[in-house]
């Protein structure tokens, strides 16, 4: 930017960015507040990264530099897949997306065109975000990934065997965590409890199908994956639960194999 | 009422499908190769298909039985001696003992269930898909009775024909054996005469 252009033109740019700013995070941060099960980080990254692109036009240091981390954070979120970034993670950039729309609703032409530096709550949340990715080396982010984003499984069927057997297939590397449910009720209760990412659902249980214990989880307000968990593959079955967001099947008998199968399709 | 020997073809192929897959899911469980006997068919009146089927069968049998509905009623079950239950049961608990810490034995009925379920439901799956009829399973019940107990109800009157359909497995390292035994209704066994007469009549092409 010409540092020599009109104070008038500048203050007029500034003012039309800082509009277009206020519109860009007040979007990202709806889409944020959808929850981490539902949002779309792609929305998210590509509002911060306009911001960066505008920020650096208008030759704001400090907003480019952090419109530039956010986009990245909002990038990484998104390499989880849909519905599987970890919650804490999702959090934080809710908390900086939050005070940057609160600093940009305060924050005027007149103090961008004045230099004024970022409050200092938006500067220790920036810290966190860089702390958290960008300044440890990529190992150490993958290792914290994967910590923040074990997978969170819960196993619905009333039979205790089928369970004990999906438990001995689990992968045993770090990153599954695997809650047990045998009937509706409790599997209602546990989704609301552990909000896990892939929820397993035997079909033929007493008190209620797979199918409706699904809708019963999406009513408690969660969206994780579903994949029915059945012997029962005849096609009326499976259409029944494509029609109710089932996403795969897991046919029983379970195997490693077939269990990583179906994980590998729901995380990248 | 006798089958023609393209139906009775018809429907032991059908029933072979439902088995195999069946056979490869116990497969899976065992780590065994399963053989399986060409399937029987027959229609007779209930008592006299159950009393062909119990033929040999002189004492009480461990079975996994579930109901059918939807579409076509009627109930299947998965018959074996006890001594081969067991060994069945205990290739099962025997793949999860070292993992666990738990007392396994108290799971010996439930894992039986288990595995008769899901031998049960594939057998089930593919025979729905073949015929292009929808069929509900019940949960599945555990019993040690005679094999005339378990289907007795399939009929009441014990007059129509009934669809009997069994076949025969073996794991052949373990020398576990079983039936898989098929019984429907009479009604039942009209609409899959129907549908084996669609499926297996060539379309024409004629204007509709």
């Amino acid at each position: 930017m010409d540092q020599n252009q009109e104070p008038l033109t500048r203050a007029a740019l500034l003012e039309v960015f800082c509009q277009e700013a206020r519109d860009r995070l007040a979007r990202a941060r709806a889409e944020l507040e959808r929850g981490p099960a539902r949002c779309d980080y792609n929305a998210v990254h590509q509002e911060f990264d306009s911001l960066h692109g505008g920020a650096r036009a208008a030759d704001i240091g400090w907003l480019e530099r952090a419109a530039r981390m956010v986009a990245g954070y909002a990038r990484f979120l998104r390499s989880f897949g849909p519905g599987l970034a970890p919650a804490p993670a999702h959090a934080l950039l809710l908390d900086v997306v939050s005070e940057f729309v609160r600093q940009c609703h305060e924050m005027s032409a007149a103090d961008l065109l004045a230099g004024r530096a970022p409050p200092e709550r938006m500067t220790t949340l920036l810290g966190n975000l860089e702390n958290q990715l960008l300044t440890r080396p990529l190992a150490e982010v993958e290792a914290t990934a994967t910590s923040l984003c074990a997978l969170q499984l819960l196993v619905v069927d009333d039979s205790a065997t089928s369970r004990l057997l999906f438990r001995v297939h689990l992968p045993t590397e770090p990153g599954y965590v695997a809650h047990e449910a045998a009937d509706a009720e409790s599997a209602v209760r546990l989704a609301v409890e552990t909000r896990p990412h892939v929820v397993f659902l035997d079909y033929n249980m007493p008190d209620a199908d797979g199918v409706e214990i699904a809708r019963r989880i999406q009513a408690a307000g969660l969206t994780p994956v579903f994949v029915l968990l059945t012997a029962n593959v005849q096609q009326a079955v499976l259409d029944a639960a494509r029609a109710a967001g089932f996403t795969s099947v897991l046919e029983k008998p379970v195997t490693r194999e077939k269990i990583m199968t179906v994980l590998s399709g729901v995380r990248p | 009422m006798e089958l023609s020997a393209i139906q009775q073809d018809a429907i032991a192929e059908m029933a072979n499908i439902g088995v195999s897959r069946a056979a490869r899911q116990l497969s899976v469980l065992l780590g065994d190769e399963i053989r399986i006997l060409p399937p029987k068919v027959r229609l007779r009146a209930a008592g006299d298909a159950v009393r062909e089927l119990a033929d040999g069968e002189t004492g009480d049998i461990a079975c996994v039985y579930q109901t059918l509905g939807g579409d076509l009623s009627g109930r299947i079950a998965l018959l074996l001696p006890s001594r081969d239950s067991r060994i069945l049961i205990h290739s099962l608990i025997d793949l999860a003992a070292p993992l666990q810490s738990l007392d396994l034995r108290v799971y010996e009925y439930e894992a039986m269930t288990e595995i008769g379920n899901i031998i049960i439901s594939s057998c089930v799956s593919a025979i729905a898909d073949m015929l292009r009829q929808h069929i509900t399973v019940s949960v599945p019940r555990y019993a040690e009775t005679r094999v005339e107990n378990l289907f007795a109800d399939v009929e009441p009157d014990n007059e129509p024909p009934t669809l009997m359909i069994d076949a025969h497995l073996a794991a052949v390292n373990r020398g576990v054996r079983g039936v898989i035994a098929l019984a429907f209704s009479a009604r039942a066994a009209m609409q899959i005469l129907e549908a084996v007469r669609r499926i297996t009549t060539p379309d024409t092409g004629a204007p509709a």
